[in-house]
Order: C-alpha cells, then structure tokens, then sequence
C-alpha cells in the first residue's frame, strides 16, 4: 500500500497532495491571484510558493494524519510549466526527499491531469481533452504513451480567456475562467468571432487580437455588453474544442471522452462535450473543481502509478523542464 | 520576505530558526530539526582580502562597477557584526582576480574578523567575471543535501553564459561563478540565494511530524517531533 506525496507548482497554483491506493488523502491548495488586469509573473508567483509551500506540506500530513515515515515516494512536477515556480517546488520536493530518505518521482503535469481524472471518474480509454491556462491538448493513449492527437499551434484556450480578462479587468479570484463563466450566463447576443481549427489542431492567438481590438470599440458603441463578449468567446472557442475532440474520437473509434484542466471545470463547456458525445453514443467523464484545477493529489496519483511500475527520478536527474511533452513519457503502468 | 531580507533578519534574530521567506517560522522547540544554528551560522562572513575598510576608496580602472549585488545579503546586522557596514571593501583592488564572499548571518559565536558583504569582482573588457561564496552547515551531510538540492542546472540562464561550480569540502559549501556579463551574473547569483534560502528552511522546519496526540478539547494538532 504506497502512499505517495506529491508537489505541484507548475503556474499559480500551489498544492501538496496524499494518495494511497487510490484514496486521496489530502489535497490542500493555494492559488496566488493578482490585481484585476494583471497576470502572474514568474518570479512572483515562485515567491508566492516558497512561502506556502511548508504550510502546505504540513496541513498535507495533518489532514492525512500521516508521518514522514508513513510516506513512501516523494513526487513532483517537473513540467511543463512556468520555470521559477517549477523550480521553487522541485527544490522543496528534492529536500524533502534527502531528509526523509524517500525515493523521488518527476512526473509530467498533462499525465497528472490524466491520471486524476481516471482515478475519479473510472473512465478505462478515453479520449482526453486536456484544457487549461498553459496547455490544450487532445490525448489518447497507445501503446504505452499518450499521444497528442490534435493541440493549440500558439496560446492555450485558457491563456485566452485570462488574457481577455484582463482586456476586461475582469477580477482574478477565484480565477478570470470563472468569472468569465458566470459573466458568460449573463450574455444575450452571440457576437460573432473568428473561428479557427486546423485539422486536428486550434489556434486561439487569433480570435484573441480580434475581440482585444473590438472590445473597446464595441462596448464604447454599446453594440454589445461585456456579458456578451464573454458569452460569444466562450461559445466559439468551446465549439473549436468540440470539434477536434470529436474529430480525434471519430479516429480513435473513442466511446468515452475525459475532460481534464482548469478550463475543464466550466459547465459551459462540458455541456457542449455532452451533447456531442451524446450524438456520438459516447460517454462524457468530467471532475469538480478539487481536480480540474491543479493540485497536489493530481501529482501523487501519476507519482503513485509511476511508483509501483518502478520508475524512480535519480537526485542527478531531478530537474525541472519547461516545455515537457506528453507523449515524451512511457506509461509502463498500462498494457 | 525575498532571501536578502531573509539572512539579514535571521542574522538580526540570531539563535535559531532563519527567518522564513514569509512562510512559517519554526517554534522555539523545533530548533532541532537540524539544531541550533547559533553557532555556526549559515553563511560565514567575508574576509576582506584587501582594500581598505571604510567607504570605498576610488576604484582602479578595471572596475568602476566592481559593486557587491545590490540585492546580495551583505552581512549586516545580527549580534557580534558591528563592522558589517562596509561591505563593499572586500572587492579590493584591481589586482585581484577574484575573492571570495560570503554573506554573515550575524551568530554571535562566529568570528568576525573580516569585512562582510559578498565578495564579487569585475573586470572591465573581455575577461571574466568571478563571484565565489561559501557556506558553512553544521555538518558534511547538510552540506552535501544542499549541494545536491542545488546543482541543477538552472534553465533560466544559458549554459554558456554563466558557469557554476558547487563543491563541498566538509560541512562548507563552496559555490563560484563564472560569467561573461554582470546582469547574468547576478541573475544567477539571486536566484542561487533564493533557491539556498528554501533549502536551508527546508532543512531547518522539515522534519519527522508526529501526530500529538488528541487533546482533552478532542482536537488534534500537530508538533515537530525529534529529528531523526
């Protein structure tokens, strides 16, 4: 019965999680939010870690009632992600491991994601859409990796949203996805907005010039209210996700679909995929927000599988990598 | 609180934990985590070489810009460290290749025979820049934690650009810089000092947490227990 604590840092996000055999034990979290209009900086945001980070692994133990000796593997994200909060965590995790004399795990965010989101919803072989602030990617697994079927080709769909947020100085907490959520609930009028899917593949950068350079404009005119233009982005880009979702399933002969990622915690969005898995005959798996958003237990469930497949990370390799791939990882745990 | 204001106030506070990055600090108790820092100090302080103490003199021709990293812990302040204030004369003069620098935390117990501040040189043109620093632990094998905590190579900063050599001899960590520009330099040197702040935390508050036991309220909490 392993019981793995895991580290996650990769953005503004910080959490520190327990799993044992499929049992989260603890998962507690903070999130750094900056000012309305502002995004996180690195720097900051590592500041911000290093000094919750012991905080965190304290209530971790607390709340699972567990101590260092009952710990058996220490994980931790070694990307992808912002690199001084990648590094803050991994120094933390690399500490922790020498003091306790634990064997030590990097483990890919995306199969973090992936990974939580099988543990809680039992999905067997989905296909994944992995959406949030820094990655969007449609997985699917095969012979022992998960494969990147169609991805953003520039900015996440969630670095979209934040971003237009802030064109809005729409407020940070709890994040700018949700308030642009609940904004979103609110709009009447579908203003229409560029539309662009390449194959298997998106592009946000676009659509996001578009309505930074019409917003202004729009709203002085009284066109459209800020509820709209939430409501119209929300609409356009989910309906791009949908659709190469559906196009990766129709390839795959996919008869369940997994969302995962920060931007995976909108209802908006999940709906959507539920109409179209429904006119497929497929199933849709969703988490609530304790797993969507990044957190702790996502880290220790991946470092928990690593862990009894027998990978292990040597202290020499125990680095960070900003632009870590999915499909650089081999899955040893599944057949 | 960022890792200069850090070693600047635990060397203010003396005995005990290092003041915390704004994280928690350790209870009086748990100073046993890796034991009382008193008397050891974590960064020793800089043995000026040469150079007068006092203000800086004017400085030779090769380095008009020979200053200590504005954002380095410069070993004021704390019990013992009267003469931390000049920190800047241990750059000595243009003759000098390097130096070596370490920034005092103030424990009362450690010698101060020198001047502090961090110890770096530059020169002018084409040569190299070299900023050494050393800190003592408590024991080889804290050294060594921190030596392998740290030698990563730190993907901010191109390789090339500046060269960073980590060696331990006993309970010192010795670390020298190498660059071909100040700006990466102390870049590189910054973020070491932040990295060494959360190492040294670390080391300090993590240690076996024992479960207290329930209280008479029926409320449980949590103590550091005795280090391992």
């Amino acid at each position: 019965m392993p019981t793995v604590l895991g580290f996650e840092g990769s953005a503004n996000k910080i959490g520190v999680g327990v799993v044992r055999d499929g049992a989260v034990l603890a998962n507690p979290r903070r999130t750094y939010v900056t000012p309305a209009g502002t995004g996180f900086l690195p720097g900051d945001t590592a500041r911000h870690h290093r000094a919750v980070v012991l905080d965190l692994l304290q209530e971790a133990l607390t709340e699972a009632g567990l101590t260092s000796q009952d710990i058996d593997c220490i994980a931790y994200t070694k990307g992808p992600g912002m690199g001084a909060p990648l590094v803050s965590v991994a120094v933390v995790a690399r500490t922790v491991a020498q003091l306790w004399n634990k064997p030590l795990l990097g483990v890919n965010h995306c199969i973090g994601h992936i990974e939580m989101g099988r543990l809680i919803t039992g999905a067997t072989s989905p296909t994944v859409l992995y959406v949030s602030g820094g990655n969007t990617q449609v997985i699917a697994y095969s012979e022992h990796r998960y494969r990147i079927f169609g991805e953003t080709i520039d900015i996440a769909v969630g670095n979209c949203l934040d971003r237009f947020a802030r064109v809005l100085k729409i407020s940070n907490d709890p994040s700018p996805g949700y308030n642009i959520e609940q904004m979103a609930k609110r709009g009447k009028k579908l203003v229409e907005l560029p539309y662009t899917v390449k194959g298997m593949d998106v592009s946000f950068s676009g659509i996001l010039s578009f309505i930074e350079d019409v917003a202004q404009r729009m709203l002085a005119t009284g066109e459209c209210t800020p509820e709209d233009l939430c409501f119209s982005l929300q609409e356009t880009v989910f309906a791009m996700l949908v659709e190469i979702t559906e196009r990766a399933m129709a390839h795959c002969g996919s008869q369940e679909a997994l969302v995962v990622g920060g931007v995976g915690c909108n209802m908006r969005l999940q709906e959507m995929m539920e109409t179209m898995c429904q006119e497929r005959g497929a199933r849709l798996f969703a988490t609530d927000e304790r797993f969507c958003i990044d957190n702790g237990a996502m880290i220790a469930q991946a470092g928990w599988e690593m862990f009894q497949a027998g990978h292990r990370t040597p202290l020499s390799e125990s680095g960070v990598t900003q632009r870590f791939r999915t499909d650089e990882v081999e899955v040893t745990w599944r057949d | 609180m960022d890792c200069e204001a850090a070693v600047r106030a635990a060397g203010e506070e003396g005995a005990g934990c290092m003041a915390s990055a704004g994280g928690p600090t350790c209870s009086p108790g748990g100073q046993g985590g890796t034991g009382d820092l008193t008397s050891h100090g974590l960064l020793n302080d800089l043995e000026g070489q040469r150079g007068p103490r006092g203000p800086r003199g004017p400085r030779g021709p090769a380095s008009p810009d020979t200053q200590s990293d504005p954002r380095s812990p410069p070993g004021q302040g704390g019990p013992g460290a009267p003469d931390s204030q000049d920190g800047l004369d241990s750059l000595g003069g243009p003759d000098d290749e390097e130096s070596m620098g370490a920034a005092a935390i103030g424990a009362p117990t450690v010698a101060r025979a020198g001047v502090s501040g961090l110890g770096g040189y530059a020169l002018s043109g084409n040569r190299k820049k070299i900023f050494k620093l050393t800190v003592p632990f408590r024991c080889s094998l804290e050294a060594e934690m921190a030596r392998i905590t740290m030698d990563d190579e730190d993907e901010c900063i191109p390789q090339q650009a500046v060269q960073r050599e980590i060696k331990i001899k006993g309970p010192v960590l010795s670390v020298k810089w190498i660059a071909d520009d100040f700006d990466q330099l102390r870049v590189s040197v910054g973020a070491f000092l932040e990295k060494l702040s959360v190492v040294m935390r670390n080391i300090q508050c993590i240690w076996p947490l024992i479960p207290k036991k329930v209280n008479r309220e029926g409320r449980a909490g949590m103590e550091p227990g005795d280090p391992n």
